[in-house]
């Protein structure tokens, strides 16, 4: 069993990263891969704590985690065809760009 | 303790990297590192089936779309033309560096934090637990669970999937008709 201070101190940097990606970027896939930074902090944060007791595997959050990568891997992919799509229409990733998209 | 350190002290310089590489597929690269040491790290913590998918889908489909995006838009030659956004000045990378310094300093002085796990956990998931053995055990553990406990949710993921794969296909034919 590894302490949990460590797995919440490497999450929050992690959420922090992506957080920072989000916020900061106007390119639509480096939009794409903050957001897979956050569901990474967020999958080991829930494997670390389920890990918490000395000796023993608690097979409920292992199972909800591998969920979590399938459909985030969907998220994901269907957010790069989506990019791919503006893309073509905008001849950019620029978000800044992408006005017309707005009410 | 000292690997897992170095495992989790990757994974951030990696996921740092992603973040603040100027060219796009250089991004790319750090992302498929930071997926690849979750993966390790995922198996030193006693969880191989989801290092198993960590490595199969982040590190290996994900990245897969991400450079074949890259690779059809050119992607790493637009990144230059963005100017840097107002928001990413010197006053906000120093705010964000003492906060990642305040949080690195609070953990090192000791949070002593105890999640009491067990005492928040249903008497079912306690006497679904297994005890640490090898990684076999813990495997077919968390196959079991996942037919017996969660089936209803594998079926319901199978038609998200199939949604979304649905969804893909079409808005990439629409795409190749257009053209």
């Amino acid at each position: 069993m590894y302490p949990l201070e460590m797995f919440i101190v490497t999450t929050a940097m992690l959420f922090l990263f992506g957080l920072v990606a989000l916020i900061m970027k106007r390119d639509l896939v480096r939009l794409l891969i903050g957001i897979e930074i956050l569901f990474n902090a967020a999958n080991l944060l829930f494997v670390a704590l389920s890990t918490q007791t000395p000796g023993m595997i608690d097979p409920f959050p292992q199972s909800i985690v591998m969920m979590a990568l399938v459909l985030d891997g969907t998220v994901i992919a269907v957010g790069l065809a989506l990019a791919l799509n503006v893309f073509k229409h905008y001849k950019t990733f620029d978000i800044k760009k992408l006005r017309k998209l707005k009410w | 303790m000292i690997p897992m350190f170095f495992v989790l002290g990757l994974v951030l310089v990696s996921a740092a990297l992603a973040v603040t590489s100027k060219n796009i597929i250089y991004s790319v690269v750090a992302l498929l590192s930071t997926n690849v040491t979750l993966g390790m790290a995922y198996y030193m913590m006693g969880a191989p089936m989801v290092s198993l998918f960590q490595l199969a889908i982040f590190a290996g489909a994900v990245v897969v779309f991400f450079v074949i995006t890259v690779m059809l838009t050119s992607g790493g030659d637009m990144e230059y033309d963005i100017d840097p956004s107002p928001l990413m000045n010197k006053k906000t990378q120093l705010a964000i560096s003492a906060i990642a310094v305040q949080i690195m300093i609070s953990a090192s002085l000791g949070l002593n934090l105890d999640f009491p796990y067990r005492e928040y956990a249903s008497s079912a998931i306690e006497s679904l637990s297994i005890s640490f053995g090898s990684y076999d055990d813990i495997t077919t553990a968390v196959s079991q669970f996942l037919w017996q406990v969660r089936g209803m949710d594998l079926i319901i993921q199978s038609f998200v999937i199939l949604t979304a794969v649905v969804c893909t296909i079409a808005m990439l034919k629409m795409r190749r008709e257009d053209e």
